[in-house]
């Protein structure tokens, strides 16, 4: 299974929300990394079908999705960002109510929303109102709906935000056994997440394409850039404006093991370490954070 | 190059023979490939329509219930009590008008829970949906509408000036409202304006009877005929790209 982006740009007046995007997705999980306002939701949102490309084209098996209408989303599981639900709604009401929307049978319906239900737990708040639920358990309702018509794309937005660590591992772990001979695409800011599960993941800044391929090929950007270094606590502030900080964490002797990305070693006695997704993130979007901070 | 000499230098190259075996194995692909595509389950009208009747109509269909139980009440009472007799003419109005406005809680409902993103993405489109809530809706409002018709009890022009435009103006116009406000106020300027119209209406039904009767039919029609095509444009435009731009926050 392919699907493949073309060109893909969405325009909202002078704006240019996603510009010229193109790549292929395969089978396997995908992950879509990028700083808020990056273009992620609009780009999954043009292929969920939900806005119209202002140019640009998304091609499933070398057919134009927005000309394969209900086939296309037939094959397409989504779960928004944002997820809502009509307030008088039940668990099973609402997934009664998309399995409806699915075009779904009945019978088939009912046998899988017991199905993913199991997968997800979700089997003692059946009958409960989603409103009364926690924001990890709406999530889980969210994707159980996502996943309802056995899809062959799924296109998931945010979707750990909201779960335990528990939910989280067993999620990923969901993932990666259903995305086998299917295309998953999950954008997140919990950049793990996609270290662990996306077999390639696509970065995006101010609406580009700036990376795609394996987390081994996307980390060679900051392979040399990222340090350790051990600071006396009172140095802190100093080294946390000197240093792009990935982390710190307490050691004995009132000192902190400092994780940085720079292009050099710029603290006394750093180190180099192995890098990972998250110090490409903020490697990356190091100019966006710095705005968040002003 | 012109495409003459294009075609015959192209003529003149030695094309290969076809191989029956390449032929042969891109069919069996082919075949493959279409025999291991999911097959659509069609969808027919009555089933979109039937599944819309739980969720949506129900509701409103409940509510538009109450609504007729209200006004047999009311009138049952006034025929028994003397000297309490209502104006029908005004009634049937503002009955009719009160029907429109049963269906306002469910206008813009997606958006204001934020449902539209995924009801969008779902397999049946965005216009299939809202035309076959709209039916299903659309199965009270006429029961509705065709007991205020019996309560006016006149003739025809009767129930069009009294029933069928106070209902497709407040329908028009609420629906208008819910399209175009803000997310959070739209219900309460939709319900503060078919307030307003309710009462002219009740006020020219009830004072000016006769001289709204003295209407001519075609320009009863022809605002029954404007209604409508407000209706039709306010459905097109729920389902449009720019609307659903506006409901996702694009652009505001």
């Amino acid at each position: 299974m392919e699907l493949e982006i073309q060109n893909l740009t969405k325009r909202f007046g002078a704006q240019t929300a996603v510009d010229g995007v193109s790549f292929t997705l395969t089978s396997g999980v995908w992950g879509l990394l990028g700083a808020n306002g990056a273009g992620k939701t609009t780009l999954m949102r043009m292929l969920a079908g939900i806005l119209t490309p202002t140019s640009g084209r998304v091609l499933c098996g070398g057919a134009d999705t927005r000309e394969m209408g209900e086939a296309w989303r037939d094959i397409l599981g989504y779960l928004p960002q944002n997820f809502g639900y009509y307030p008088e709604f039940t668990v099973a009401d609402y997934l009664d109510y998309m399995a409806a929307l699915k075009g779904l049978e009945r019978r088939a319906a009912r046998e899988r929303i017991g199905e993913l239900c199991a997968t997800l737990s979700l089997e003692r708040v059946y009958k409960s109102k989603i409103r009364n639920l926690s924001g990890g358990t709406q999530r889980r309702v969210g994707i159980a709906q996502a996943l309802l018509n056995d899809p062959q794309v799924l296109i998931l937005d945010e979707p750990t935000s909201g779960l335990d660590p528990g939910e989280r591992v067993r999620f990923r772990n969901l993932l990666s056994e259903f995305a086998r001979g299917r295309i998953v695409l999950i954008s997140t800011h919990i950049v793990s997440d996609v270290e662990y599960i996306a077999a390639k993941s696509a970065v995006m800044r101010g609406g580009r394409l700036i990376g795609l391929g394996t987390t081994a090929e996307l980390l060679r950007a900051v392979e040399g850039k990222v340090f350790t270094a051990l600071v006396p606590e009172s140095e802190l502030p100093r080294a946390e404006q000197e240093v792009r900080v990935v982390s710190l964490k307490g050691m004995d002797g009132a000192q902190v093991l400092v994780r940085y990305v720079a292009d050099a070693p710029l603290l006394r006695g750093s180190e180099f370490a192995e890098p990972r997704l998250e110090d490409l993130y903020l490697w990356l979007f190091k100019d966006e954070r710095r705005h968040e901070d002003v | 190059m012109k495409s003459r000499d294009i075609k015959s230098a192209l003529r003149s190259m030695p094309a290969p023979a076809v191989d029956a075996g390449h032929v042969a194995s891109t069919l069996a692909l082919c075949r493959a490939g279409y025999c291991a595509r999911r097959p659509l389950r069609p969808l027919t009208v009555r089933e979109l329509i039937g599944r819309q009747l739980r969720f949506t109509a129900l509701p409103v269909w409940l509510l538009q219930g109450a609504l007729l139980s209200v006004i047999c009440l009311v009138m049952g009472v006034s025929r028994t009590v003397d000297g309490a007799a209502l104006p029908i003419p005004a009634c049937a109005s503002l009955s009719a008008e009160l029907a429109a406005l049963t269906a306002l809680p469910f206008y813009g409902r997606a958006r204001r829970y934020g449902m539209s993103e995924v009801e969008a993405a779902a397999r049946v489109s965005r216009t299939r949906l809202a035309l076959s809530r709209m039916a299903a809706v659309g199965v009270g409002d006429v029961v509705c509408v065709s007991a205020a018709a019996l309560l006016c009890g006149g003739g025809w022009l009767d129930v069009l000036v009294l029933v069928a435009v106070p209902f497709l103006l407040t329908s028009a116009a609420a629906l208008a409202v819910s399209l175009l406000a803000e997310r959070d106020s739209s219900p309460f300027i939709a319900v503060g304006l078919s307030a307003a119209l309710a009462a002219l209406y009740w006020t020219l039904a009830q004072r000016f009877a006769q001289g709204l009767l003295r209407v001519s039919p075609s320009a009863a029609l022809a605002v029954c005929a404007a209604a409508v095509l407000a209706l039709a444009w306010e459905y097109r435009f729920s389902t449009s790209e720019k609307h659903i731009e506006k409901e996702l926050g694009y652009g505001t």
